[in-house]
C-alpha cells in the first residue's frame, strides 16, 4: 500500500501514523501512572485498615480488663500504656462530644463566647412535631450593658419590647420568652405549609408573616357539595393553636350543625392540618 | 488491573468505616459501664509526667480538647439549665447522606428529674440538613400534677423533644416558686396566724374565718400585706 503513494503522502501518513503510535504511548504512559497511584493508595488504605484492627483490639483487650477490675497499668509495657492513656482520654473526649451534641438536639441556645468574652453567640433552634425547623442566631454585647448587635429574627417579631423588658434583669428568661414565640411561629407556619400539601378541597386563603390568622376554603360533603370558610385566629403568640375558629358558610345550616361544630372544636384542639385530615377522613370535606 | 484496585480500595474504604464506628461503639460502651470509675483514674492520668515526647504531645493535646469540652458543657448547662447526667448514644446507622440514632439522656432540671429516649435520624439534602425525632419516651420525676403527665403524654405522641425541654424549664420555676411560697407561709404559721396547706397547683390559706385558695403569685404579695398590718384575716 505504502509503494503505490506518492512520496508526500507517505511522508504524511507516516507522520499521522507516527502521531498515533506517540498518542497510545502517551495514553500507556498515563495509564501505568494511574496504576501506579491505585496501588499506593490501596497500599496506605491497607495499612490504616490494619491500624485501626490493631488499636480496635487493644481497646477490646482494655475494656476486658476494666471489666474484670484488673490493674491497667502494666510496668513492662511502657509505650502499651501511653497507648492505654490514649484510648481512656479518647473515650472521655467522645463522651463530652455525645454531651455536647445532645444539649444541642434537645433545643439548647449553644452558648458560644466571642472576642474573648466581650460578646455571646446564641441559636434558637425550632422544631415542630418532631421536624426541626429553622435556626435563628444572635450575638449580644456584654461589654456594658447587655445589647444585641446581630441578629436574623423575623421582623413580625416584637424583638425590641422583649428586649425592653427581660435583657438586662433577667437573661434566661429574655432567651425564654424568644425561643417560646419562635417556636410558636415556626410551628404555625409549618401547619400553613402541611395544609397546602394536603391539596384536594382544601384551600388557603389567607395568611400573614406572623402566621396569626389563617384563613381556609373547603368543600363540605353532601347532597351539593358547599364552599365552607373556616377562619382560624391565633390571639396568642407563643401557641401553635388558634384561640378563636369561625366557621362560615352560604349554607346557614351547615355551620350550625352538630358535625361543624365539632369541626370548630377539632380546630381549637388540634394543629389545622391534622384537624382537617380527621374530617376528610369521617366524610366531612372532600 | 485497574478494576481490582479500585474495588480492593472501595471494599478498604467500607472496612475502615465500619472499624471506626465499631471503635467509637467500644469506646462509648466502656464510659456506659465504667463511667464514674474510669474519671477517677483519668484525673491520675492526666498529671502524669512520663512517656516519650510525641506520646506526650498526643495526651497533652487530648487533654487541652477535653479540658476546653468540659468548659463549654458547664456553659451550656448553666445557659440551658437542664443538667445532663447520663448519656447514652448508639449509632444505628451511618452513611454519606443518612445518620440515625437513639439516645438516652437522664439529668434534672432544677429539682425535676428526667428520662428521655429518643431516636433522631437526619439526612443531608443537597445543603440542607433535615432532622426530625422519630420516637420519644420520657419519664419525670419529681412531679405529681395531673395536669403535667397529660402533658408529657401528648409531646411523647407528637414527638415535640424540644417543647417539652422548654416546658420542663418552665414548670420548674414555678415548682420551685411555689416552694418558696410554701416555705414562707410555713414561717408565717410558725406565728399561729395562719394555716397553710400546699395540694396539686393551689396553696390553702386558712385563718379563723376564711378558708381561701388562689394561685401562688397573688397570694405572696397579698398576704405579706396583710401580715404587715398584723391582721389575721384574709379576704378575696
Amino acid at each position: 500500500m505504502n509503494s503505490q503513494m506518492e512520496p508526500v503522502e507517505q511522508g504524511v501518513l507516516g507522520h499521522l501514523m507516527a502521531l498515533e503510535r506517540g498518542g497510545m504511548g502517551q495514553q500507556d504512559q498515563h495509564q501505568s501512572e494511574r496504576l501506579e497511584m491505585l496501588k499506593l493508595r490501596a497500599l496506605s488504605l491497607r495499612a490504616k485498615r490494619d491500624q485501626l484492627k490493631q488499636q480496635t483490639n487493644a481497646i477490646k483487650i482494655l475494656k476486658d480488663k476494666i471489666s474484670k477490675d484488673l490493674p491497667l497499668q502494666d510496668d513492662d509495657d511502657a509505650g502499651g500504656f501511653i497507648e492505654l492513656q490514649k484510648s481512656l482520654l479518647t473515650a472521655w473526649k467522645l463522651q463530652l462530644k455525645d454531651l455536647q451534641r445532645s444539649h444541642h438536639l434537645i433545643g439548647g441556645y449553644d452558648l458560644v463566647e466571642c472576642k474573648e468574652g466581650k460578646s455571646v453567640c446564641v441559636s434558637f433552634h425550632t422544631a415542630f412535631e418532631g421536624v426541626y425547623l429553622d435556626t435563628y442566631n444572635m450575638e449580644l454585647d456584654l461589654t456594658r450593658t447587655v445589647q444585641i448587635s446581630r441578629h436574623n429574627i423575623p421582623p413580625s417579631l416584637p424583638l425590641e419590647s422583649f428586649a425592653k423588658q427581660n435583657l438586662q434583669k433577667d437573661l434566661k428568661a429574655f432567651l425564654q420568652t424568644l425561643s417560646q414565640n419562635l417556636n410558636a411561629l415556626a410551628g404555625r407556619r409549618q401547619q400553613v405549609s402541611l395544609v397546602k400539601e394536603l391539596a384536594g378541597s382544601v384551600e388557603v386563603m389567607e395568611s400573614n408573616q406572623l402566621c396569626n390568622i389563617l384563613v381556609l376554603m373547603c368543600t363540605a360533603q353532601g347532597e351539593t357539595p358547599r364552599a365552607v370558610l373556616c377562619t382560624l385566629e391565633y390571639g396568642d403568640l407563643t401557641q401553635c393553636l388558634p384561640t378563636r375558629v369561625s366557621i362560615e358558610s352560604e349554607d346557614k345550616s351547615l355551620s350550625e350543625s352538630p358535625q361543624w361544630k365539632k369541626n370548630q372544636s377539632l380546630f381549637l384542639e388540634s394543629p389545622a392540618h391534622t384537624a382537617l385530615l380527621t374530617m376528610r377522613r369521617m366524610g366531612s370535606i372532600a | 488491573m485497574e478494576q481490582k484496585y479500585e474495588d480492593e480500595i472501595q471494599m478498604l474504604h467500607q472496612e475502615i468505616e465500619m472499624l471506626e464506628a465499631e471503635q467509637e461503639e467500644v469506646l462509648r460502651s466502656i464510659f456506659i459501664q465504667h463511667g464514674d470509675r474510669l474519671q477517677e483514674e483519668l484525673k491520675s492520668v492526666c498529671e502524669e509526667k512520663g512517656g516519650g515526647g510525641a506520646h506526650k504531645h498526643a495526651l497533652s493535646k487530648l487533654n487541652t480538647e477535653i479540658r476546653e469540652l468540659e468548659k463549654d458543657l458547664r456553659r451550656q448547662t448553666e445557659i440551658n439549665e437542664i443538667a445532663l447526667n447520663e448519656c447514652f448514644v448508639k449509632t444505628l446507622h451511618k452513611s454519606e447522606r443518612k445518620l440515625v440514632q437513639q439516645l438516652r439522656l437522664a439529668g434534672h432540671c432544677s429539682v425535676l428529674l428526667f428520662q428521655v429516649e429518643f431516636a433522631v435520624t437526619e439526612i443531608q439534602e443537597g445543603d440542607a440538613l433535615l432532622r426530625r425525632v422519630t420516637e420519644l419516651n420520657i419519664v419525670v420525676d419529681g412531679v405529681e400534677f395531673k395536669d403535667f403527665s397529660a402533658f408529657v403524654s401528648r409531646v411523647e405522641d407528637t414527638k415535640d423533644l424540644l417543647l417539652f425541654f422548654r416546658t420542663l424549664r418552665t414548670f420548674s420555676e414555678r415548682c420551685e416558686e411555689r416552694r418558696q411560697t410554701f416555705q414562707h407561709f410555713q414561717r408565717l404559721q410558725a406565728c399561729e396566724t395562719v394555716g397553710v396547706l400546699a395540694e396539686d397547683d393551689r396553696i390553702s390559706i386558712h385563718t379563723d374565718l376564711v378558708h381561701v385558695g388562689t394561685d401562688v403569685v397573688s397570694v405572696v404579695s397579698f398576704a405579706e400585706g396583710v401580715h404587715s398590718q398584723g391582721r389575721n384575716v384574709i379576704v378575696l
